[in-house]
């Protein structure tokens, strides 16, 4: 299992970031590794991507849905996902709280993912600092994109 | 494997408890030959050439430079290769598996799965323990629908190469509907815990009883009674080969061979007969040179069926498949896992009067061979090397999602010497006393010595062991030094054990199969020598100790024997190489046969030298030569008249060849004394060995520097589970420790130097006088660490830690004291 949580600040405002985070084309270009993410339904997307756990990298395959929406402030990632190399199943929470600061978000994440397959059996040791850096890299390429 | 429980000897009544044990004593009287009958060995060769002298290895010199041929060096003219898709769930239904992607990739013949190969090949086998209402999973070489751990074999891909196989492999798409899996044995007892096979009751798989002597009043009579949990934590054997399996079916012949990485090569050949419905007659299992197996190559391998069974479907071209690290962590037995609660009845001044010991014993998700029999060998060995009248273990084998647990080293043993020797450590810090006369108190003195569980130890001398160890390690010097370090602030230690292990397995009546052995000695029209022996090989040296016993008995050079074995095509029977068995059982049987031909030759000898009745009476052998009178013959002359068949004696048949069947009528308890100096870095919690003592007694030895290597080896793994292995699986079910980045086996700079020697106490059991030592370092040595360990935290308050003792495990427990008030 693999459990983490963050958040991070966007200078938006949470009004403005709820449609941008459910943009499958922004979401694309954000996920670390994403090579195919498309709308499949009501909240439930597609994705592909190619992600490394700790020493053990390859593509996984899987969907994405939003639930337990409330609008702007929270929602639910319901993650599954498998590959050659193992799967993750799990759910982040996604909580939008307005920062002190005009027109900003924190934006807080808490995961729990179950890893399994060889992620889990390799790569365990690695797979939480795997995540964390994986969410950062999320966040560094939201900004960009939001600075387009 | 010794069998432990008859029948009736399950939980039910005290009285029937100790059943099989007292089989197999009662076998012990039969079976044996009197003594008056018998020869033994060092009477018929009183000053031996080669037997107890440190002859290097034969075996050495190709292994050393490469040019042994293992499972993985056989190639064979169009083979093909096969990769297994695993589970990568602890508990999951098959929903769906589409494999045709996979099956049109380049270079692949075909994808299996298990409606493909039900009707071929059926479930993996297991030895009946003999235990009533034992529960049995279906358990079949491919999934059947449902998987049970991480690494369960789900299909399986046949192709040109085995790249092509390992690509097609992640071709196939399977839809897992992941279930509840249980991990935690004690949790997988409770009425509403996830049930990890569907078709059974309840995740119990069976329980089991021994028990001997009067309870009630041992714990009556106690001054004290002292309670503690202990775990002998689930280990990974992790041999340096992996398994690897060919098989070839000759559809022309009608005939299946198969090439393993086999313990027993015999057992298998009958097994897979039975699982592939083929006559026995058309099945040859071989086991080239093995790269090492203790205990998890003694079995029956879903792997093996399946081969098998895609060695018919793609006949004749032969099929190989080659595990790889991570399978091996995955999908290869586990050993050990139990959790014992202790009640100790003691007295005072030391002596302990009962032990009630409850065990939990986590066997996995199926039953391979001897997975039920392995934690009754707990159960049976509690006594260990003392007298206390009464015992009793109670055990539950339980089913969890996890790889099955089935022997490793020591096989159920360990976990008993475990148990008794911290048994006298705990003992001995209650009442303050020195651990060393704790178990001069207990220890037993008359042999043969009947234990409360139903063994009956042939021989032993307990403290002449302990004292040469005491010796040897300088105890009192070096407890004074101790001292002085403690009073500097020192963790120092001092730990030990008294071991004694169950070996040479072993009867028949105290087995799950045969308990003999069998050996041929077979010399040709040119005098050379080739022993058969239905032992196998793994690392033991049988070659150089077989050929050693050969030489000696027929006074010719250790280079004229040549000793075969593995290939059932050329050995027609035997049983295998587990429980320290080989030598003193498979050896006798080259000893027995190897005196047969003797006798043969000496009658050949008389009559083609014309020798007078009185001179054929007393032919010798003096330098190679057989002389009756004043006139002899060679060795090969000897062979060759023996085949040229004009000279034969009367009665006797032309051919130069003995088979000999040995079945002891005991097992063998060898023992010693093994002392362990540790220091703990406060700070870091990091255990270092100081110094390391063992003297062991296996018996007469037969070759030094095999010993020598056999207690060096086994104190390595014992060590390992000491400190630094554990198999870990987390909450879901998934293997953690999954390569030997994670899994921690010893390395060559953890080992401390060892200071081995040896006392000799001859066995009775067989003309040898030898009782075997495969197992007595890991036995030994575990319990003599651990001892160590919590003797250096003594001063801290620390009265038992559960293995292995890891410096975060360590440095935990020291904070914690330090904060206690």
């Amino acid at each position: 299992m693999i459990e983490f949580k963050g958040s991070h600040i966007i200078s938006r405002s949470r009004q403005e970031l709820w449609p941008i985070l459910q943009d499958p084309a922004v979401l694309k270009r954000c996920i670390p590794g994403c090579e195919e993410l498309v709308l499949n339904g009501e909240h439930l997307y597609d994705v592909r991507l190619k992600v490394g756990f700790g020493m053990i990298k390859g593509s996984f395959q899987g969907t994405v849905q939003l639930t337990n929406m409330v609008e702007p402030e929270r929602y639910v990632l319901n993650i599954k996902a498998e590959g050659r190399t193992g799967f993750a199943h799990g759910t982040t929470r996604i909580q939008l709280l307005p920062h002190p600061s005009p027109a900003a978000t924190e934006i807080r994440f808490e995961s729990h993912l179950q890893v399994g397959g060889m992620i889990a059996s390799v790569g365990a040791r690695l797979c939480q600092g795997a995540a964390r850096m994986l969410a950062e890299q999320f966040f560094r390429e939201l900004e960009k994109c939001l600075r387009n | 494997m010794a069998k432990t429980a008859g029948k009736k000897s399950v939980t039910r009544t005290g009285k029937a408890s100790a059943k099989a044990p007292r089989r197999a004593r009662q076998s012990a009287a039969k079976a044996a030959p009197p003594a008056s009958q018998r020869v033994d060995f060092f009477k018929l060769v009183p000053k031996p050439r080669f037997v107890g002298k440190p002859v290097k290895r034969k075996e050495d010199v190709r292994l050393i430079t490469g040019a042994g041929h293992y499972v993985d060096d056989l190639r064979l003219a169009d083979m093909l290769h096969v990769e297994i898709l695993r589970s990568p769930h602890a508990h999951a239904r098959i929903v769906s598996m589409e494999v045709e992607e996979a099956r049109k990739a380049s270079g692949v013949v075909g994808v299996f799965a298990y409606k493909e190969i039900s009707s071929l090949c059926g479930d993996v086998p297991l030895a009946h323990p003999g235990i009533p209402d034992l529960k049995v999973p279906h358990h079949p070489v491919l999934a059947d629908g449902e998987v049970n751990f991480v690494g369960e074999p789900a299909a399986a891909v046949v192709a040109e190469s085995r790249y092509a196989a390992r690509d097609a492999v992640d071709l196939i798409r399977v839809e897992y509907e992941p279930l509840p899996a249980v991990v935690d044995p004690e949790k997988a007892l409770a009425p509403d815990a996830p049930k990890v096979h569907k078709e059974l009751a309840d995740n119990l798989s069976f329980s089991w009883e021994v028990k001997g002597g009067d309870l009630d009043e041992a714990f009556k009579k106690a001054d004290r009674i002292i309670q503690q949990r202990v775990r002998s934590q689930r280990l990974i054997p992790c041999a340096l080969e992996t398994r690897g399996v060919i098989a070839q079916y000759l559809t022309g012949e009608e005939q299946l061979t198969v090439w393993t990485s086999t313990q027993i090569p015999h057992i298998l050949r009958t097994q897979l007969s039975g699982m592939l419905k083929l006559p026995e007659s058309k099945v040859r299992v071989v086991a080239p040179e093995v790269g090492g197996g203790f205990g998890s190559k003694l079995n029956v391998y879903a792997e093996e069926g399946l081969l098998s069974a895609l060695a018919r479907l793609v006949a004749p071209r032969p099929v190989k498949w080659i595990e790889t690290r991570r399978e091996n962590m995955a999908a290869t037995t586990h050993g050990r896992d139990q959790i014992g609660e202790l009640s100790i009845a003691a007295c005072a001044d030391g002596t302990v009067l009962g032990v009630k010991h409850d065990c939990i014993a986590d066997i996995g998700a199926y039953h391979q061979l001897f997975t039920a029999i392995i934690p009754t060998l707990t159960g049976l060995m509690l006594a260990g090397s003392y007298r206390f009248p009464a015992a009793r273990t109670t055990l539950k084998g339980v089913f969890t999602n996890k790889m099955p647990t089935d022997a490793y080293r020591g096989a159920g043993r360990p976990e008993a010497t475990f148990i008794i020797e911290r048994i006298m450590d705990l003992v001995a810090a209650e009442f303050n006393l020195d651990p060393v006369e704790v178990r001069r108190k207990n220890f037993a003195r008359k042999f043969p010595f009947s234990t409360p569980t139903g063994l009956a130890y042939d021989t032993g001398d307990y403290e002449k062991a302990l004292n040469q160890a005491l010796k040897l390690a300088d105890y009192q010097g070096r407890r004074a030094r101790q001292a002085k370090a403690r009073d500097e602030g020192r963790l120092v230690g001092i730990g030990l054990s008294t071991y004694v292990e169950i070996c040479s397995m072993g009867p028949s009546k105290g087995m799950a199969a045969g308990g003999w052995e069998s050996a041929t000695v077979r010399v040709s029209p040119t005098g050379s020598v080739e022993v058969l022996t239905g032992t196998c090989a793994h690392g033991q040296g049988q070659e150089t100790v077989f050929a050693q016993i050969t030489a000696d008995v027929l006074g010719i050079e250790m280079d004229q024997v040549k000793v075969q074995r593995g290939d059932t095509g050329n050995v027609p029977w035997g049983v295998g190489t587990f429980g320290s068995r080989a030598t003193a059982v498979g050896g006798t049987a080259v000893f027995e046969a190897a005196r047969r031909v003797l006798e043969k030759m000496k009658k050949v000898a008389a009559a083609a030298l014309g020798a007078s009745a009185a001179q054929a009476a007393r032919v010798q052998i003096k330098n190679g030569k057989f002389w009756a009178g004043k006139k002899s013959l060679s060795f090969a002359e000897v062979a060759f008249q023996a085949h040229r068949g004009l000279v034969i004696p009367e009665g006797e048949t032309p051919g130069l060849e003995a088979t000999y069947f040995f079945e002891p009528g005991n097992f063998t308890f060898p023992f010693g004394a093994h002392i362990c100096q540790v220091e703990v870095d406060r700070d870091t919690g990091e255990v270092s060995i100081q110094g390391y003592w063992a003297v062991d007694d296996c018996g007469k030895p037969m070759n030094p520097l095999l010993i020598d290597g056999q207690v060096h080896g086994g104190i390595a793994q014992g060590l390992g589970q000491a400190l630094y292995e554990e198999a870990v699986y987390d909450e879901s079910g998934q293997l953690l420790t999954g390569t030997l980045m994670d899994y921690a086996v010893p390395k060559a700079t953890h080992m401390p130097w060892l200071h081995c020697e040896r006392t000799e106490t001859p066995t009775d059991v067989n003309p040898l006088g030898v009782k075997g030592v495969g197992e007595a370092g890991t036995i030994g040595s575990t319990p003599a660490i651990v001892n160590a360990v919590i003797d250096a935290l003594r001063p801290l308050g620390i009265k038992h830690l559960d293995m292995p003792l890891r410096p975060e495990k360590v440095w935990r427990a020291i904070k914690k004291a330090a904060a206690a008030p």
